[in-house]
């Protein structure tokens, strides 16, 4: 199978590191004050409006702030709304609603990250199929 | 050649034909000749269809008349007309006009959108199946909803005009695009008007898009959507002048609809554009289907495509946008952000014509129709080489999954339209008959017309009882829906309506000439009865005077049952005098009838009457704080100053009928006297209240076989007579000899029935059931059977012997927790089953009876009886006892004797001297609510939630010490989210009137509220929504009869969500709750008119239009009232046929000044329809608008003309000559162009020739 390919895994290896937990850790590591303002601001709108905002604010700052790969938010969509017809089938529909909510957040945070890069790298885009 | 060429032409556009063949293989029956009819899609035959041509401002086809609001597809109806010209019905037209843009615009205009996106044919090809057969389109088609499916293909047209503007740069002086896209614009809204305003809002989307990426492109958008939609402005004022000039809008019928079943819909429905009564094997509207699980795979294929490749392709970004505003607004009142949809209900400004977010589909279908596009092309041209290996089965799920849902229509499994059905013979005869040329007039069906038939022209309109009764605008009779509000049965109401005294005179008035029973039809999904009822209704109306029984030629008699109106008046008629009251209802009419000379032309409410009016006042209205109890007698009744100020005063008073049969068990049978009260007038009795009532039922007791059934409630000697009698709505009553079979230990006196319980819904191995035989429950002092069931449903059985006949079922039942009881009866020998669930009874035990027939050849039967379960692991109990059946042994075994009306009068009153006082030494004056003035706290420890849709309420419950009108403190209730609401109970009589009252005030709230709910069988409950005016303390009373069988109240209180934004208070103090006697209709205070009118000698008219009419009145000699059987509309009006209302300006211009009857003198008769008061003096002596005869009366030629139609007729002026504009703007540009193109090439040619 073409996925368990050494290219795949090398692929999949380096994908992981370059979007994955280190580099994150490095970011928020290197620049503490930013940090703790992104956990600020975080906090200070869950106080607000719930801990599930604060959480999903807080996510949506740090991936703005540090230039995070987006996309993994687009995954992080794909995988609630997968959740959704599972749920579903097993007649957990409230629990498919939650997870749709999710989804919908995700994707809503996808794009207005999207927004941002557009704004910050116009170069990444290319008119490509 | 030819060959060659056809098929390198086929194999050119492949997916185009491939598209087109599919759509016409899964709509094929609708190429083919049947009739296709349901729900809110009808028949219409080629002679109705021609009046479609006349179509203006007012509509009276299927109504008493109303403001077409359909007006915006004036050019559709003219369309529609044209076939009816030629002679063709809704069977060929609704092909051209509808189904064919449905088979061919709709794959064609997705294909060539999602192609034009994705500039690839196999990305067209995905894009139209992904969009024509959504489960939304298909499940809405097939209700006739199909104007929104084909509005959506131009929607897409529309947007395939934008894309190929803005990919052509050329000069900005040019209009062409804009005024092509008007015209589809135009196009959308002739359809469906409110797809303009999603068009507009995906144009805001990707206006709003774009000025954050490119605002140049931004501002180029922008002014062509405002070109754009100038142009449809223009183009649609014809529509738009009359419907501001004749208040449309704001007469709330289109704006102002309550949100509809926001249950239904909700995130994950939205995701997958799931419509939520889709139901591929099996689909039932109104019932809500699971969302198939392959549904999901499409959506999240091309998300996932969507989410990966979102930095490759801009558009991809935008119409994820769009797919998230889409989703937004088509989830409706779900999470996220749930108040958001009500909030744009209520605050933006046209959000109020979608009351229900299913519309709002097409925002998510048309993004997801352009990913799919791109999604479909990146699988076949990309050049990501791995996915080229799956592509065909990715694409795969893009052809089969579509085709999937369309192959329910395919196979027939989803009727309504996309079957063909007859027209029954009856109904063609009938259509026949209507058809004919004659005088207008209006025909009744009762209970409702096969809707779908459209047996109705401008003729001859037709009113659906059922419906017309259950419809809330001024347009409908309040008769009409009177008669709804009398009986809970459906057919009932109208049939005790149609036995009272006034019924013909209404039913005359109303214009109405037939009334009509139809049968049930295939394809009548709207006839709500059954056709056992119809047997019954028929006996009814054959006993009825005014009707008589009309043979037509070809109208089967057993299908469709015609009556006749015997005393018939015309549409435009003359009348003397208005009986004034202050509203309407059944009692008032029952009291009317009685006066002597009066006939049904009622004014209703309180405002200004003429002179020549017979005013009606209740002497104890219920809405005035008439009188006090007790030891304090009883204050002046407002109600009774008012009418007092006439001089000429003659008090009646008349027994009531408060109920139509009454029954007392007291030794034998005997006529009820409610109550004892007396009238003093100046210290002196001047009046006693016997209250005779208006027909009375005298019998001798029940025998112990004897049974009574009143209005199918069914009643033994050993009933519970708590009543002093039994109130019929229908006036159906029998009393039949009955006596047992022999179905043995019945009441579980001798054990269970069989040894274990039965699962009578096996659906796994995990049932948790119990059967056991109980003792003294409830003051049962014997041994009863109780049912539970975890899981699954607990069923036991017994057999008996039964023959054939007709039989009673009794069992006596009562559950502390199920909502519901069942049983089921079955036969030997024959398919005869009856499997019934009824309401149970939480406390005490509640009597079940069903009549039922055992068909020929029957030799034993079995009855089970049910617990079931609901699935949440609760155990449901339900208790049964006393299960007896009887054979009716014959029917009606008595006869009725019935009392007279009786209308006293008593003589003058003087109110300058003569105090009024009401004395009744029954009734204490108590009052029965503890803690009423929250003196001693809350009703409740904790606030309630009355409208818990979802885990975030936000509401609370105080005292309030400084905002009172009782005591130290009142109840304050608040909410911003949700239903705050609190609830006392206590104990009442069945039978027994109540008076509430209570103050209650708000700082922010437009209103308060509260619920009435008793514990009887029924569940009866009232509820009322009190205006707030200001923020001071109102005060509220009203009166409260128990129902019967009702011997708890229980009173809710609320504070109501407004926007889910906004905190709103409700505060209440001061209730009273005390047993009255029932006066609201004791007494009458009647007036007589002052002066005497005489009709003029004759009226006769003509009918020009739907909107106009002519109408010459000879030899006027007072003044009179001139009555239209239309429905009221204040722009009504009678003019003079002068030269002031004709003529090439006058004749038509909405700002002619004819001489017209002021509107002041314009009222609305019986509650619904027009007339005016034309005073002979001023019209004919000041004004000289008659003809002076010999004999000093008058003749007198009038116009009565829907003023609007003149602002149609101004609309079509402006938007005709937008339109020839338009069209001539575009011919100079093309010639222009054309001419340009000969002009260049020539130079070309000369400039090749000088090289």
């Amino acid at each position: 199978m073409n996925l368990l390919s050494e290219k795949w895994k090398k692929s999949v290896r380096s994908q992981i590191e370059r979007l994955g937990m280190k580099r994150a850790w490095n970011d928020i590591s290197s620049k503490p004050s930013l940090s703790f303002a992104v956990f600020v601001v975080a906090g200070l709108i869950g106080s607000v409006l719930g801990m599930r905002a604060g959480v999903l604010w807080g996510v949506f700052i740090a991936f703005a702030v540090y230039d995070w790969e987006s996309r993994l938010i687009g995954g992080a969509a794909i995988l609630s709304l997968i959740a959704c017809p599972i749920l579903l089938q097993t007649h957990l529909d409230a629990w498919a609603d939650v997870m749709a909510v999710y989804a919908y957040f995700f994707l809503a945070m996808l794009i207005g990250l999207q927004m941002i890069e557009r704004k910050r790298y116009p170069g990444r885009f290319s008119e490509d199929v | 050649m030819a060959r060659e060429k056809i098929l390198s032409w086929l194999k050119q556009h492949w997916e185009v034909i491939g598209l087109i063949f599919l759509s016409v293989f899964i709509y094929f029956r609708w190429i083919g000749p049947g009739y296709f009819v349901s729900s809110d899609w009808q028949y219409t035959s080629a002679n109705s269809l021609k009046d479609f041509f006349h179509i203006g401002t007012w509509s009276n086809l299927n109504s008493f008349g109303k403001v077409n609001l359909n007006l915006w597809r004036l050019p559709i109806a003219l369309v529609q007309g044209i076939f009816g010209f030629f002679g063709f019905d809704t069977r060929i037209a609704d092909k051209a006009v509808f189904f064919f843009p449905i088979i061919f615009l709709v794959p064609l205009a997705s294909y060539f959108y999602a192609k034009r996106l994705s500039d690839s044919r196999v990305g067209g090809v995905a894009g139209s199946l992904f969009f024509s057969y959504n489960t939304y389109f298909l499940a809405i088609g097939s209700q006739g909803h199909i104007g929104i499916t084909i509005s959506s293909a131009l929607v897409l047209c529309a947007l395939l005009v934008l894309e190929k503007w803005r990919a052509t740069k050329i000069d900005s002086n040019s209009y062409a695009y804009q005024i092509y896209f008007a015209f589809i614009m135009c196009l959308i809204g002739f359809y469906d008007f409110r797809f303009v305003y999603i068009l507009g809002l995906i144009l805001f989307i990707q206006l709003a898009f774009l000025f954050l990426q490119e605002r140049k492109e931004a501002i180029r958008l922008f002014f062509f959507g405002a070109q754009s939609g100038a142009i449809y402005l223009l183009l649609n004022l014809f529509w738009l002048i009359p419907f501001v000039a004749s208040s449309a809008t704001s007469s709330g019928v289109i704006f102002s609809r309550a949100l509809w079943r926001s249950e239904l819909f909700t995130l994950s429905r939205a995701v997958v554009v799931h419509q939520p009564f889709w139901n591929p094997e099996q689909f039932i509207w109104h019932h809500v289907g699971q969302i198939p699980f392959y549904l999901w795979i499409p959506i999240l294929l091309v998300l996932s495509y969507s989410v990966i490749s979102i930095r490759k392709r801009k558009d991809i970004l935008l119409y994820l946008v769009l797919f998230l505003f889409g989703v937004f607004l088509s989830k409706q009142e779900a999470e996220p952000f749930n108040w958001v949809y009500r909030w744009l209900f209520v605050h933006l400004p046209g959000f109020g014509a979608f009351r229900e977010a299913s519309k709002f589909y097409l925002i998510t279908l048309i993004s997801l129709t352009g990913l799919s596009a791109y999604f479909a092309r990146f699988l076949f041209l990309g050049k990501e080489k791995r996915w080229q290996k799956l592509r065909f089965v990715c694409f795969g799920f893009f052809i089969l999954i579509p085709l999937l849902n369309a192959s329910s229509v395919l196979r027939g499994k989803i009727d309504g339209i996309y079957l063909a059905t007859k027209l029954p013979s009856s109904y063609q005869s009938l259509l026949r008959y209507i058809e004919q040329p004659g005088n207008r007039y209006r025909i009744l069906w009762i209970p409702e017309m096969g809707v779908n038939w459209g047996i109705f022209n401008q003729n001859a309109s037709a009113i659906n009882y059922y419906e017309a009764s259950g419809t809330l605008s001024d347009d409908v009779p309040p008769w009409l829906r009177l008669a709804k509000t009398l009986s809970s049965d459906k057919t009932g109401g109208i049939l005790r309506m149609l036995r009272s005294g006034f019924a013909a005179d209404l039913l005359a008035v109303s214009n109405i000439r037939y009334v009509i029973l139809p049968k049930e039809f295939p394809g009548d999904t709207k006839n709500p009865f059954r056709i056992e009822d119809r047997d019954s209704l028929k006996s009814v109306l054959d006993t009825l005077d005014y009707l008589k029984e009309v043979t037509l030629e070809g109208v089967s008699s057993t299908e469709v049952t015609v009556y006749e109106l015997k005393n018939r008046m015309q549409s435009i008629f003359s009348f003397t005098s208005f009986i004034q009251s202050p509203a309407l209802d059944d009692k008032i009419l029952g009291f009317a009838s009685t006066l002597q000379d009066s006939k049904a032309f009622f004014l209703f409410g309180n405002g200004t009457a003429p002179s020549s009016s017979t005013v009606i006042t209740r002497l104890f209205s219920s809405s005035t704080e008439a009188f006090v109890y007790g030891a304090k007698g009883f204050s002046t009744a407002q109600s009774f100053v008012s009418v007092s100020s006439t001089p000429a005063m003659v008090m009646k008073y008349r027994n009531p009928k408060t109920y139509t049969y009454k029954i007392k068990r007291a030794g034998k049978i005997e006529i009820v006297q409610k109550d004892s009260g007396m009238i003093k007038v100046a210290g002196s009795v001047a009046l006693r209240s016997e209250m005779n009532d208006e027909r009375v039922l005298e019998v001798d007791p029940l025998k112990e076989d004897e049974v009574l059934d009143v209005d199918g409630a069914f009643y033994t000697s050993k009933t519970d007579w708590k009543l002093n009698g039994y109130r019929t709505d229908s006036g159906l009553i029998d009393r039949y000899k009955i006596s047992p079979i022999d179905l043995k230990n019945g009441d579980f006196e001798s054990g269970l029935w069989e040894s274990h319980v039965r699962d009578c819904n096996r659906t796994d191995d995990k049932a948790d059931l119990n059967m056991r035989v109980e003792r003294f429950y409830y003051g049962n002092n014997s041994r009863s059977l109780a049912l539970a069931a975890r899981t699954h449903a607990a069923c036991t059985k017994t057999s008996f012997k039964i023959t054939e006949g007709n039989y009673l079922l009794h069992i006596k039942h009562q559950s502390p927790n199920a909502e519901k009881a069942s049983y089921y009866l079955g036969f030997d020998g024959s398919n005869t089953k009856i499997r019934e669930e009824f309401p149970t009874q939480k406390f005490g035990w509640g009597e079940y009876w069903k009549e039922f027939s055992v068909p020929h050849g029957t030799t034993s039967g079995e009855i089970y009886l049910y617990a079931k379960s609901t699935g949440d692991g609760r155990e449901m109990i339900n208790r049964y006892d006393d299960v007896k059946i009887y054979r009716v042994a014959s029917d009606d075994v008595s006869s009725f004797r019935e009392a007279e009306n009786e209308i006293i009068p008593v003589g003058m009153i003087n109110q300058d001297t003569d105090a009024l006082e009401y004395v009744d030494p029954q009734y204490s004056g108590k009052q029965l609510l503890t803690n009423a003035s929250f003196e001693e706290g809350f009703w409740q420890e904790k606030v309630g939630d009355c409208n818990r849709y979802d885990d975030s309420p936000q509401i609370a419950m105080r005292l309030n010490e400084g905002e009172k009108t009782d005591g130290k403190q009142s109840l304050e209730l608040e909410v911003t989210r949700h239903v705050a609401c609190t609830t006392a109970s206590v104990p009442v009589r069945p039978g027994a009137t109540y008076r509430l009252s209570f103050d209650y005030q708000s700082p922010n709230a437009r209103q308060a509220s509260y619920y009435i709910g008793f514990n009887n069988l029924e569940k009866t409950a009232l509820k009322k929504q009190l205006q707030i005016i200001g923020s001071d303390w109102q005060h509220f009373s009203d009166s409260i009869t128990v129902p019967k069988g009702a011997t708890t109240l229980s009173i809710y209180l609320y504070a109501r969500e407004e926007d889910g934004v906004k905190t709103i208070l409700n505060r209440y103090d001061h209730f009273s709750l005390q047993e009255v006697p029932d006066l609201s209709d004791a007494f009458y205070v009647v007036t007589k008119s002052e002066q005497e009118l005489i009709e003029p000698k004759l009226i006769t008219y003509e009918t020009i239009s739907a909107t106009k009419r002519m109408a010459h009145v000879s030899r006027a000699s007072t003044a009179f009232f001139l009555g239209m059987s239309e429905s009221y509309h204040d722009k009504w009006m009678v003019e003079a046929d002068n030269k002031k209302t004709n003529g090439i300006w006058n004749g038509w211009s909405p700002f002619a000044k004819p001489d017209r009857v002021a509107n002041e003198l314009h009222y609305k008769l019986n509650g619904f329809l027009n007339a005016w008061y034309v005073d002979v003096d001023d019209w004919c002596v000041h004004r000289a608008l008659c003809k002076e005869n010999p004999d000093g009366t008058y003749d007198m030629d009038l116009v009565i003309e829907f003023w609007p139609q003149r602002w149609l007729y101004f609309g079509l002026l402006i938007s005709g000559s937008a339109l020839v504009s338009c069209l001539s703007y575009l011919a100079y540009r093309s010639v222009r162009n054309r001419r340009r193109r000969v002009i260049t090439g020539a130079i070309n040619f000369l400039a090749k020739k000088e090289l």
